[in-house]
């Protein structure tokens, strides 16, 4: 009788032990819960969303004016849909842009997806641009329900680079996320006075040598000294607060996507009865002679790195025409 | 230990072993040899349906969702991060499947929202998403759970579903349901066993010897 007693004993044991914790004996468990500290979606994902927007937005761009609108809407918003809309106000044969933004010739690259589950979020995605250059597209998506649409396409200045980005799984902080030294918009007023005729500020925090600010600076001396007394020119940058996008860097610092408005303004001096300008300016403002004044406006869309410590440098900017008014 | 204490760990242990025999051979009839647990409810009609982690997350292994829409009717079904999904179907008519019963295989649900459905299909929070006619599966992998999951008609049109089906397949529950079967015949046959030892014990227990008196002579 002795001998039954562990026999029963261990059985017991067993059958209750096991029923005390059956879910996990057999691999049932509580749903973990949502990491909201990583990319809120996959890389796979986010290269599917940037290759189907890059390619709506190249449609757009070769789309017939009448079907543009309707395509422009689906494809871009934010700045790049303030660039296109207002670009394509100006006559076909007068509308001009420095690069071709979204021309690509291979797949995009995602380089950063925002982090969180938060709204808004963005996808940085590089392409190729015809002739080989790098070219950054910022697509951004207000909330759950928007689709990701283009929100700017910036060609890199020739030999600029961007600081590591964080790993696409764990998506990168935007500016609520993380704190800089200075605030991008303060940054970007300072580029912005930098380039500003005839009184240029030196911007402090800004490394403003890039190939851009050099070239606008150069052609502002030499427009104004084509006009010598028979016209002066003013040139402003404006920034636009609102359509500032920060993506924070791994190692600290901050890649800036901003908008700026430039206005160029001719104006007749008191002395001079008319002013013949060059062939191409009289195709913009379509007018042979000037007897008062003139003003060309543009969206100049910039891309700057923010280092955690030192100045910022511009990456690259685009610039496109979008009003050309002449008296 | 006592002749009683035994007997009631004997007879606890018969019980025992009899419930858990009677748990594994009903676990291995309904998971079969593949070790399928399924679950399935009939959605009503109108709005759509969500199944939250708390039905898909539940398990390390795959899950499968099979969706049966009436009449060949069309069907896509999309899966995305829990917050997302609540974000795009905050007020949206649609049956949510919370649980499961394991008495019956069915999926507990309840409805909520009161707006019309709209198209999903053009949002970017899906992971994935498939559609078709009549029976269209999407399988869950838990790589990024949690999960959930939502199944709609095409166009944003409710969808007409004759029922849903979630399967989760792990074959070591074949194999677990058969041991504890086994381990509840045992202990019941041990149990019994014990019971019968102690009874003949009883039973065959010599009467206590009178005291021997001394006679004097």
């Amino acid at each position: 009788m002795r001998s039954t007693t562990p026999l029963v004993v261990a059985a017991l044991v067993l059958t209750v032990g096991g029923c005390a914790d059956a879910g996990a004996l057999v691999g049932v468990h509580e749903a973990p819960g949502q990491v909201t500290t990583a990319a809120p979606i996959a890389a796979a994902n986010a290269t599917e969303i940037a290759t189907r927007v890059l390619t709506m937005a190249d449609k757009a761009k070769a789309a017939k004016p009448e079907e543009a609108k309707a395509m422009r809407a689906e494809a871009l918003t934010g700045a790049a849909l303030a660039v296109a809309t207002a670009a394509d106000r100006l006559d076909a044969d007068v509308r001009t842009s420095t690069v071709a933004p979204v021309t690509r010739t291979s797949p995009p690259k995602v380089l950063a997806v925002s982090r969180g589950s938060d709204w808004p979020r963005i996808i940085l995605a590089q392409t190729t641009g015809e002739e080989g250059s790098a070219v950054l597209n910022l697509l951004s998506s207000p909330d759950a329900r928007t689709p990701f649409r283009l929100e700017a396409s910036v060609r890199m200045h020739p030999g600029a680079t961007v600081a590591a980005l964080d790993p696409l799984p764990d998506g990168s902080p935007l500016t609520d996320g993380f704190t800089l030294p200075i605030k991008p918009v303060d940054l970007m007023k300072q580029y912005a006075a930098s380039l500003a005729y005839p009184k240029p500020v030196t911007a402090k925090d800004v490394d403003a040598t890039d190939p851009f600010a050099t070239a606008v600076r150069a052609n502002a001396v030499a427009q104004a000294k084509a006009f010598g007394k028979l016209a002066t020119l003013t040139q402003t940058h404006v920034v636009d607060p609102d359509r500032t996008v920060t993506i924070g860097l791994r190692g600290g610092g901050a890649l800036v996507f901003a908008l700026m408005e430039r206005t160029d303004t001719i104006t007749l001096s008191a002395g001079g009865k008319s002013l013949t300008p060059s062939a191409d300016f009289q195709r913009l403002v379509r007018k042979k002679v000037l007897t008062k004044n003139a003003e060309l406006k543009s969206y100049e869309t910039v891309v700057l790195t923010l280092p955690a410590e030192g100045r910022a440098k511009v990456v690259g900017v685009d610039e496109v025409l979008f009003s050309a008014k002449g008296a | 230990m006592s002749l009683v204490s035994r007997r009631a760990l004997a007879a606890l242990l018969t019980v025992a072993g009899l419930v858990l025999l009677a748990l594994g051979t009903w676990f291995t009839i309904n998971l079969g040899s593949s070790g399928s647990a399924t679950f399935t409810t009939t959605p009503a009609r109108g709005g759509l349906v969500v199944l939250e982690p708390s039905v898909l997350n539940r398990v390390d292994g795959a899950v499968t969702v099979t969706a049966h829409a009436r009449g060949g009717s069309e069907v896509w079904i999309g899966r995305a991060a829990p917050s997302d999904v609540k974000a795009v179907l905050d007020a949206t008519q649609r049956t949510m499947v919370t649980g499961a019963h394991m008495r019956d295989w069915t999926l507990t649900t309840t409805r909520s929202g009161s707006e019309a459905v709209e198209s999903l299909s053009g949002s970017d929070i899906w992971r994935s998403s498939t559609q078709g006619r009549g029976t269209v599966r999407l399988v869950l992998d838990q790589a990024h759970a949690p999960e959930s999951l939502v199944i709609t008609g095409a166009d944003g049109k409710a969808a007409d579903l004759s029922s849903v089906v979630v399967t989760a397949q792990n074959r070591t529950w074949f194999f677990q349901s058969l041991l504890a079967a086994l381990v509840g015949l045992l202990a019941t046959a041990a149990g019994v066993a014990t019971l019968v030892n102690l009874g003949r014990a009883k039973s065959s227990r010599p009467t206590p010897a009178e005291p021997v008196k001394e006679v004097a002579s």
